[in-house]
């Protein structure tokens, strides 16, 4: 290949990766941040629009063949957001009662009433960017809590042993009391 | 002249309303044992809490109000009403322990609304709930569909006429069986059947959404606890949303519709009696009433232009209209855009098939398809008695398990509840508009919680005022027991305070 061939394919391919570059990056730069109650309540206006959501993630990962979905709570309600299964290998943490999930941030296109899933309200991800990894939740056991229960245990203990007490007693009475007498009586 | 209460009376009421509370405190072992299961100590500590309190309660009014005697009218229909409300307050205990509820007003509303399988929600942070806890929410609802007394009847009562009343009291009357025990037990088997076969059914289907097995089980079990009891109660903040799978949503919709149908039907069906379910009154009245109401809310629908092909117009609409008809609440659109993406006329078939509901002697909640058929019944003999002549005997009958002759007595009592649950769907309605909601979100909330729905259009929120939150626990309360077992405690308060 001559060097003015060479300088030529270079040049095509830098100029080509240039606008590839130049027509991603500007639309995901000016991509809102927006709130799920935004999207819910002015669901019209940012219909197909591009949007920043922000939020954590919970639940499961529901891989579907290429794609997945995940569920992405930002505090306020949780949106489904369907992305290619590669978007997700980063994430590490889903949130549930042990685990707060990784706190992501999602560019995608919002559907007010999704034409590929059945009408449903989503985002397509394109892009998924971990805000900040999630962690295990501490649950330790509250010491009053423990002592509360103790104490409570012992007092059902103590009247279940009372009430089976006086259903033992209960035919003897009746027995007596059928008698018209009792032991001691005489 | 209104006789006050006698000891003898406090004693009745007392003593059986300690074995239905004994009877809760009972069914909370089961999330003990999954907290157990988990690991999750805090949860198990909190269960273990609210069974002591349960024990405390039930054995401590059963040993105070000893008696022999049985349950009169007047017993049962106080006792039903008192012991929901005191299970109410002791079954909110492990809910407020959990830190997942703002107040004890809160942990009650979501009590009240399982048991009454509305499933209106006050709970925080849901997606971050322990399993145990999630547990006892699907698991309330599931013993509310059936009816905490028909528990309670199950295993720890002996008599038979007094439990039948305690079961009438509970807004049931249709008696499978000769024996109110051998009913309940009936009820029981019915619905642990289903629960096998639904439960396994949502498993695989989780399964194919993409979930671990062990939550697929889990999810499972507690969708079709939500979904069979038609409270919609769901493990995650979206509902049904959360899977993004139609198969599950088809399966939701075969259950709630089968948990919607009176059990004397299911029990007619189950020996083989097939033309039941096509004759019958009440599926007759449903399937007309959900065509209706789904023409409706289609309609609107499309004048909104709110989805963008027909096939997933009609999927949302179905699911919704059948949801709420069959009074389940589960959804699968987000509670504000029934404000903001449907149009009015859509909303109105929503309002329209909640405040039908589903069956009389069912987990359905609303006026039920029974009542709806014997009033339109009785509009067509009235018609056709004016043009008749006066000497002409205009006979009209109507089927529900057998050929009834429609009398005057039927369709006097089925105005009468009509007539009551309207007076709620207004009660809660104007308390909304009272404090400042509009009229859209005030009426539709507010049917929901009288006809035990739980679709709600974003108004039901930990953030609405107490008084509201009360209006609507006592309104999810009197329309689950169809009104006059509250009625009969009320006389009997009054009674109390009044009476010589």
């Amino acid at each position: 290949m001559s060097s003015r061939k060479l300088i030529l394919f270079l040049i095509t391919a830098l100029s080509a990766l240039s606008i590839i570059t130049l027509s991603s990056c500007p639309a995901q730069a000016t991509a809102r941040l927006l709130s799920s109650d935004t999207l819910l309540c002015q669901s019209k206006q940012w219909d197909r629009q591009l949007v920043r959501f922000r939020g954590e993630v919970i639940g499961d990962i529901m891989l579907r063949g290429t794609h997945c979905w995940i569920n992405v709570n930002d505090g306020s309600q949780a949106l489904g957001v369907y992305c290619p299964t590669e978007l997700v290998k980063p994430i590490r943490y889903v949130g549930d009662y042990r685990y707060s999930g990784d706190i992501v941030e999602i560019i995608g296109t919002f559907h007010r009433a999704c034409p590929q899933h059945g009408g449903e309200l989503d985002i397509h991800a394109e892009a998924l960017k971990i805000i900040r990894p999630g962690a295990r939740r501490p649950h330790t056991v509250i010491i009053p809590k423990l002592y509360l229960a103790m104490s409570l245990f012992s007092c059902t203990l103590l009247i279940m042993g009372l009430y089976l007490y006086r259903k033992r007693l209960k035919p003897r009475r009746n027995k007596w009391e059928s008698r018209g007498s009792r032991p001691g009586d005489n | 002249m209104l006789l006050r209460p006698h000891k003898n009376d406090y004693k009745i009421i007392g003593y059986y309303t300690g074995k239905i509370i004994i009877g809760v405190g009972l069914v909370m072992v089961v999330p003990l044992l999954t907290s157990l299961l988990f690991a999750e100590w805090d949860p198990a500590l909190d269960f273990v809490i609210g069974i002591c309190a349960c024990f405390i309660t039930g054995l401590g009014l059963i040993m105070l109000c000893e008696t022999d005697r049985d349950l009169l009218w007047m017993h049962g229909m106080v006792t039903a009403a008192f012991s929901w409300a005191l299970a109410t307050l002791l079954g909110a205990i492990p809910h407020y322990l959990s830190g997942h509820f703002l107040s004890y007003l809160d942990a009650c509303f979501d009590i009240m609304s399982g048991y009454t399988t509305t499933g209106l929600v006050l709970i925080q942070d849901l997606d971050h709930v322990s399993h145990g806890l999630n547990m006892w929410r699907h698991l309330l609802t599931y013993l509310g569909g059936q009816g905490m007394i028909v528990v309670a009847i199950t295993f720890l009562f002996k008599g038979t006429a007094g439990a039948y009343r305690l079961y009438v009291g509970e807004g049931k009357d249709e008696r499978l069986m000769p024996n109110v025990i051998q009913t309940a037990r009936a009820i029981w088997m019915i619905s642990l059947t289903y629960l096998a076969v639904g439960g396994a059914m949502l498993f695989v289907a989780n399964m194919l959404a993409g979930m671990s097995p062990i939550r697929s089980l889990l999810h499972g079990l507690w969708i079709f606890m939500g979904s069979w009891s038609t409270g919609g109660f769901a493990p995650q903040t979206q509902n049904l949303l959360y899977y993004h799978s139609p198969l599950v949503e088809f399966i939701t919709i075969i259950i709630f519709v089968i948990g919607s149908y009176n059990f004397a039907l299911h029990y007619s069906v189950w020996q083989g009696n097939y033309h039941e379910v096509r004759r019958n009154i009440e599926t007759v009245s449903f399937s007309t009433t959900v065509t209706i109401t789904c023409i409706l809310s289609f309609l609107g629908l499309m004048q909104a232009f709110a989805y963008p092909n027909v096939f997933a117009l009609l999927r949302r609409c179905f699911y919704q209209i059948v949801s709420a008809h069959t009074t389940t609440g589960n959804m699968t659109v987000y509670a504000v855009q029934f404000v903001n993406h449907w149009n009015l006329l859509a909303a109105i078939g929503i309002m329209i098939a909640m405040s039908i509901g589903g069956s009389a002697c069912s987990t359905a909640g609303g006026i039920k398809g029974l009542r709806v058929g014997i009033l339109f019944k009785a509009l067509i003999n009235d018609i056709h008695r004016i043009f008749s002549p006066d000497s002409a005997v205009i006979i009209q009958k109507f089927h529900h398990i057998r050929d009834v002759v429609l009398e005057d007595r039927h369709v006097r009592a089925a105005s009468l509840i009509t007539i009551s649950y309207m007076g709620i769907y207004l009660l809660g309605a104007v308390v909304g508009l009272f404090y400042g909601y509009p009229l859209l979100p005030s009426l539709f909330d507010s049917i929901s919680a009288g006809s035990n729905s739980g679709l709600s259009c974003g108004l039901t929120c930990a953030a609405m005022p107490s008084v509201m939150k009360m209006v609507y626990i006592f309104m999810m309360w009197a329309g689950r027991l169809e009104f006059m077992s509250i009625f009969a405690l009320l006389g009997f308060i009054w009674a109390q305070a009044k009476g010589r």
